[in-house]
């Protein structure tokens, strides 16, 4: 048998393989800390998530071979730029510890991210962008495809001297989580008052994932208030839009879960109609020093205005 | 009155906490929970290589993955790491290819594509550094829907939770003859990353 044809039988013996190997779900890996905000950073100060909100970087691998999963802060590539962020001018300011996992199979494993901002006052109310990039890597010959994902970390410098004592250990958390994170809403009028769960037909919960009782309180914010762009094809929804949150307040204790009720209204407007809109609320949890939150999303596309 | 007292208590309670934002504290928030996808067709498990023949000039078989984050996400794709001996080099642009040089493109499709090496263009060259998938970036935005589906419903930006992606890799290798000592197989990974 000529090499060539000896190549042609091999290549087709292996894309059989494909084939057949493809019907069962495969690997996968997830990363927590899609995107953080955080602002108000001092600089000279260092902060440790774990120890301050409780909030590691948690990675989810699942899968049944070996692998080496990796931690990296990189700089942003110019496609990754985020207008009003400065690429981070070093990624040293951002550090994932351990940065180096080796796992057999299926786990879930925690790094500790810091961020520390040099002293420097000409970083002063200055906002930067950074990423920790996790990534696969196997053994093995031939051609594979290796799992990565991104977590974006858009960086505020505070303008003035903080006056407040150092964040303590303790203070905030990040233990909780928002179920389901996001609300789609679809052909709704303009002028209707719509009660969100109950046309979804689905009931929304924050969870204290923590080890304590905690107060909670869950707010509509202000599209402008964190800096943010609302996803693509979206636009901040009108500002006179009236949302009602219930409860907006309220204690729930480690390991429990609370319903909470959306209520708007779109105003009758014919501006209003045909538009994609988007909307946040914010958890946030009660605690002394570092402030934290998760955002719930309500995506909203209005009814086309010749209805 | 019992009861009364005790709503008023715990309203105070909680005007306070609300009260008590200062501005210029450090405030944390996650505006993304989950980024992450599945393989659900492909070779095997997240590093089963699949041996190509590096000369094969040809569409490599349909991989799908699946988004497992709770925000739309894009797909960024490179080429993590090569392997081979003698060296084949990876060649990022549309040169022709010379003698043990090869370059690898990809493009997001429907699930039914119809693939062919001509579907891909210049802007589907998979480079060493990574790049975002877009509406004409691993898209062929040339070819017809029928064929290859819709940037915005088919291609790897903007993918909702849940929704299935699929990725079709054309290997291109150096132009007959090869070279005597040259590989028939080499090590590739291609890695995809989920971005917010």
């Amino acid at each position: 048998m000529s090499s060539g044809k000896f190549a042609r039988l091999l290549i087709l013996s292996l894309l059989s393989c494909l084939f057949t190997h493809g019907t069962a779900k495969g690997s996968g890996l997830t990363v927590t800390m899609g995107e953080v905000i955080l602002r108000n950073l001092q600089p000279g100060s260092t902060y440790h998530l774990t120890s301050l909100l409780n909030f590691p970087l948690r990675l989810t691998y699942s899968g049944t071979q070996p692998i080496a999963l990796r931690i990296a802060p990189v700089v942003p590539e110019p496609n990754e730029y985020k207008e009003g962020y400065e690429p981070i001018p070093d990624s040293a300011w951002v550090t994932a510890e351990p940065s180096q996992f080796n796992l057999e199979g299926s786990s879930t494993v925690e790094s500790n991210v810091s961020i520390a901002i040099p002293d420097d006052e000409s970083l002063r109310g200055r906002k930067f962008i950074a990423y920790l990039w996790s990534q696969t890597s196997g053994e093995g010959k031939g051609l594979s495809l290796g799992l990565g994902a991104k977590s974006r970390l858009l960086l505020s410098i505070a303008t003035e001297k903080s006056t407040a004592p150092a964040p303590s250990p303790s203070g905030g958390t990040m233990d909780f989580e928002l179920s389901p994170p996001a609300a789609n809403l679809q052909n709704i009028r303009p002028g209707k008052k719509i009660a969100v769960n109950k046309l979804l037909r689905k009931d929304f919960f924050l969870v204290n994932t923590g080890k304590e009782e905690r107060k909670f309180k869950l707010e509509k914010i202000p599209a402008s208030s964190l800096d943010m762009t609302p996803s693509r094809g979206y636009e901040w929804g009108p500002e006179d839009t009236v949302i009602e949150v219930s409860p907006s307040a309220f204690s729930l204790k480690a390991g429990k879960r609370k319903k909470f009720n959306v209520k708007m209204r779109v105003p009758d407007r014919p501006a209003h109609y045909g538009k994609h809109y988007q909307y946040l609320l914010r958890a946030t949890p009660q605690g002394a020093g570092v402030s934290s939150g998760i955002l719930f999303r309500i995506n909203l596309d209005t009814r086309k205005g010749d209805l | 009155m019992r009861k009364i007292s005790l709503l008023i208590l715990t309203a105070l309670c909680f005007r306070g906490w609300l009260g008590a934002a200062d501005s210029s504290s450090v405030d944390v928030v996650m505006t993304i929970q989950v980024l992450g996808f599945y393989w659900v067709e492909s070779p095997g498990d997240a590093n089963e290589h699949v041996t190509v023949n590096i000369d094969q000039n040809a569409v490599d078989a349909r991989r799908v993955i699946q988004s497992d984050a709770n925000c739309q996400q894009d797909y960024s794709i490179r080429v993590a790491s090569q392997d081979a001996s003698p060296a084949w080099t990876l060649i990022e642009t549309a040169a022709a290819l010379g003698q043990n040089q090869y370059r690898l493109r990809g493009i997001w499709a429907v699930n039914n594509a119809t693939i062919t090496a001509n579907s891909f263009g210049t802007n589907d060259i998979i480079t060493g550094t990574p790049q975002t998938s877009s509406a004409t970036q691993f898209f062929a935005e040339g070819e017809s829907s029928g064929d290859v589906g819709t940037s915005d419903a088919d291609g790897g930006f903007s993918v909702y939770p849940g929704q299935y992606s699929n990725i079709y890799i054309l290997v291109e290798g150096a132009p007959s003859p090869l070279s005597a000592a040259g590989p028939l197989t080499s090590v590739l990974e291609i890695t995809m990353t989920a971005t917010p």
